[in-house]
């Protein structure tokens, strides 16, 4: 039986993002598997890192790239012993495209192949901050279930999955973002009284 | 303001006299913690610290140089850690450049980014390294973004090559 560990290596504030993708995982991972263990950057003990048998990654790009939180990882992990890990990952992105995380990928990819782990693919998603909070979170959750099946399968994984239309995207997601700011700016005010 | 520099590496201050050179091993910052609130407060970064200053100089100078490690095609870590910080020229609406979607950064002045990575560069790490670059360039008004690169012991004669693209 193999030991999976799920990662969330993204920035701290960003793992608040990446959690319902992470949570879905989880459960799909626990209901076939009986070792899926869950850490982030701050419980994260780079000893034990090869003691599993597979790796996911689970990070939101930050300035449209690999955060910096998961390049200390591999910074960690360059001091340890080598062992043949499987790697996988979830990338996640604001933007609309899913192609913003080809970038981060490709930089993981390198990183598996300067150090020999063996890169399975992963799964991208776009529209991170308004996905969950659209009808499209049926189709999200069917894909972390194809993702959670192709870890299990010990399968490679190419999935990616946004939201229905760039125009659809545009108006959610600005949306989204004037309420933000008129939420801080009334708390602001209120601060100030 | 006119141009600055940003290395990663200590370098002669001679080699570009016309800009403010900020070396990251001299400077405290902050990572990014990355939950966006500089982008709820118009810009406004929860930390205060030197970063503060030099995003507010990436917005006022036409030429930027960043002398950078390169390692698995991407930004080494201190630098990638400047760079996050840099979310907050950023706008939080996204905008379609190029047909892609994107926040435009909050900067319309037209600048030149020239970008000096150094280190045990593979081909394949320069080409993921100038696709980074393209795609954290869009919606900044960059009217050039040029990339050199060299091994780490070529750095000083590079930079005495690139010394006095400042004075452009």
């Amino acid at each position: 039986m193999s030991k999976v560990l799920l990662l969330s290596s993204g920035l701290k504030h960003t793992q608040e993002f990446t959690d319902p993708f992470l949570r879905r995982l989880e459960v799909y991972l626990s209901s076939y598997l009986d070792c899926v263990d869950v850490r982030n950057i701050l419980t994260f003990d780079e000893r034990t890192f090869f003691e599993y048998d597979k790796v996911v990654f689970l990070f939101m790009t930050a300035m449209d790239c690999i955060p910096s939180s998961t390049l200390e990882i591999f910074q960690k992990l360059e001091k340890q012993n080598v062992n043949k890990v499987d790697i996988y990952a979830l990338i996640a992105c604001d933007e609309y495209e899913t192609e913003k995380c080809d970038v981060s990928e490709k930089i993981l990819q390198k990183w598996c192949e300067k150090k020999d782990y063996r890169f399975k693919g992963s799964l991208k998603i776009g529209s991170t901050l308004i996905i969950m909070k659209s009808t499209s979170k049926y189709i999200v959750s069917n894909y972390i279930k194809k993702f959670a099946q192709a870890i299990m399968n010990n399968q490679e994984a190419h999935l990616r999955v946004t939201v229905l239309t760039e125009k659809r995207f545009l108006k959610r997601a600005n949306k989204y973002w004037y309420k933000q700011v008129k939420k801080t700016k009334k708390e602001k005010a209120k601060d100030e009284k | 303001m006119k141009n600055l520099v940003v290395t990663d590496k200590d370098i002669s201050t001679q080699h570009f006299i016309n800009s403010v050179v900020v070396n990251l091993n001299n400077i405290h910052y902050s990572s990014c913690t990355g939950g966006l609130e500089c982008l709820r407060c118009e810009g406004a970064c929860y930390f205060h610290d030197d970063m503060s200053l030099i995003s507010r100089w990436m917005n006022d100078c036409q030429l930027i140089i960043y002398v950078t490690r390169v390692k698995y095609g991407c930004f080494d870590i201190p630098f990638k850690k400047m760079l996050e910080r840099l979310v907050v020229n950023r706008e939080p609406y996204y905008t379609m450049v190029e047909g892609e979607t994107c926040h435009l950064g909050i900067s319309q002045l037209k600048k030149k980014l020239l970008v000096i990575g150094y280190g045990e560069i593979l081909d394949d790490e320069k080409e993921i390294f100038k696709d980074l670059l393209d795609d954290s360039t869009l919606g900044f008004s960059y009217s050039s973004v040029d990339t050199y690169f060299c091994e780490e012991s070529e750095l000083e004669e590079v930079l005495c090559t690139f010394g006095g693209v400042d004075h452009v």
